[in-house]
C-alpha cells in the first residue's frame, strides 16, 4: 500500500545549526512515499533540480518563440508550463528542497529586466509584450484570465 | 462596501501610492538602495504587485502560492539586482504600510463608508501576499546566499 504525507520536522537542535543540520531539517519535509518496504522522499533533490531547469528551458523556449512572433498554440502551452511552474512552487513551499538555480518567475508582464537578462533585444521585447497584446485581442480577455479560461475549458472537454 | 471598490479605489490611487513608497524607500537611511537608481528600476514589479493584490481583492481570495506569481517576480529580480534581503524585506514592509495607510483614509473618508468588516478583509488580503512575498524571499535568498554571499547582508 502506498502513503503519502509531508512530514514536518520541529527544529531540532537549534544550539548546532549547522549546514548540516540544515540540510537535515530540509530533508525531514520532502514529501515521503511509503512503498510497502520503506518510507523514501517522493521527489529527490536531484529530480527537484531537474524540474527547475526543465522549467527554465521551457519557459525560456517559449518566450523564444513570442519573441519571433510565433504566437500560434503559446497559450496552450504556457498552461501547461504554468501547472509545472505550481506544482514547483508548491513542493518548494514546502521547505523540503532547496534551489540551486532559481526558477524565472512565471509571469513576465512589464519586466523588462527579466527579459534583458535573458537576452532579449528591444525588438523581441516588444514582441513578446505583442503577445499580450494579441491574447487580449483574440480572446478578449488579459493573459492571465485567458490561462485559468483555457484550463477550464481543458477541465470541461476532459470530463 | 465590497472589496470590489476597495480595489477600485486602491487603483485609482496608484500613482500617488507609487509615489509614496518611492518617497519612503528614498527616505529610509537603513536601505542600502543605490542614489543612481531610477525611479522605474527602483519601483521594478511593484505595480504588477499592486494590480495582483488587487484582483485577490475583487476575487476574495486569500493569497497562497498559487496566485502571488508576481510577488515571486518581484524577489527574482530584486535577486538579479543585487539587492540584499534585509533591503527586500524592507522594502515590502513599507509597500504594506503605504497600503494600509490608503485603507485607513479609504476608511475615514466620509464619502466611502467602509465598514470594519470590509477593512479586516483587505487587511488580512495585504498582509497575506506581502506574507507571501517575505516567505518566497526568505527561502529563496536563504538558497542563494550560497553561492553569492553578498546577497546575505
Amino acid at each position: 500500500m502506498w502513503r503519502t504525507g509531508i512530514h514536518r520536522a520541529r527544529g531540532g537542535n537549534l544550539t548546532k545549526a549547522s549546514s548540516a543540520n540544515y540540510r537535515g531539517l530540509a530533508k525531514s519535509h520532502r514529501i515521503l512515499v511509503f512503498d510497502g518496504t520503506q518510507t523514501k522522499a517522493m521527489i529527490t533533490q536531484q529530480q527537484f533540480d531537474k524540474f527547475v531547469r526543465d522549467f527554465n528551458e521551457d519557459y525560456y523556449f517559449l518566450l523564444k518563440r513570442a519573441s519571433q512572433r510565433n504566437y500560434h498554440c503559446l497559450i496552450s502551452s504556457f498552461l501547461v508550463l504554468k501547472d509545472f511552474y505550481n506544482m514547483i512552487m508548491v513542493v518548494y513551499d514546502g521547505g523540503g528542497y532547496q534551489f540551486q538555480t532559481m526558477p524565472y518567475p512565471f509571469t513576465f508582464r512589464a519586466n523588462d529586466a527579466l527579459l534583458k537578462q535573458l537576452g532579449f533585444d528591444a525588438e523581441e521585447i516588444g514582441n513578446i509584450y505583442g503577445f499580450l497584446e494579441f491574447v487580449k485581442d483574440s480572446q478578449g480577455v488579459e493573459f492571465e484570465e485567458a490561462i485559468e479560461i483555457a484550463k477550464i475549458a481543458v477541465c470541461k472537454s476532459t470530463g | 462596501m465590497a472589496q470590489q471598490e476597495i480595489a477600485n479605489l486602491l487603483l485609482q490611487q496608484r500613482q500617488q501610492l507609487f509615489e509614496r513608497w518611492l518617497a519612503a524607500v528614498r527616505a529610509d537611511a537603513r536601505l542600502a538602495i543605490k542614489e543612481e537608481m531610477s525611479a522605474a528600476d527602483l519601483l521594478n514589479h511593484l505595480p504588477a504587485m499592486l494590480e495582483q493584490i488587487c484582483e485577490l481583492l475583487k476575487k476574495g481570495e486569500m493569497p497562497e502560492v498559487r496566485n502571488t506569481h508576481e510577488a515571486r517576480a518581484s524577489i527574482y529580480t530584486r535577486i538579479n539586482q543585487g539587492f540584499t534581503g534585509r533591503d527586500v524585506a524592507r522594502e515590502l514592509c513599507l509597500f504594506r504600510l503605504v497600503l494600509l495607510e490608503a485603507l485607513l483614509t479609504i476608511q475615514t473618508n466620509p464619502t466611502t463608508a467602509l465598514a470594519p468588516k470590509d477593512r479586516h478583509q483587505a487587511d488580512v488580503i495585504i498582509h497575506l501576499y506581502i506574507d507571501e512575498a517575505m516567505r518566497y524571499a526568505i527561502s529563496a535568498y536563504t538558497d542563494m546566499v550560497r553561492f553569492r554571499p553578498d546577497l546575505g547582508g
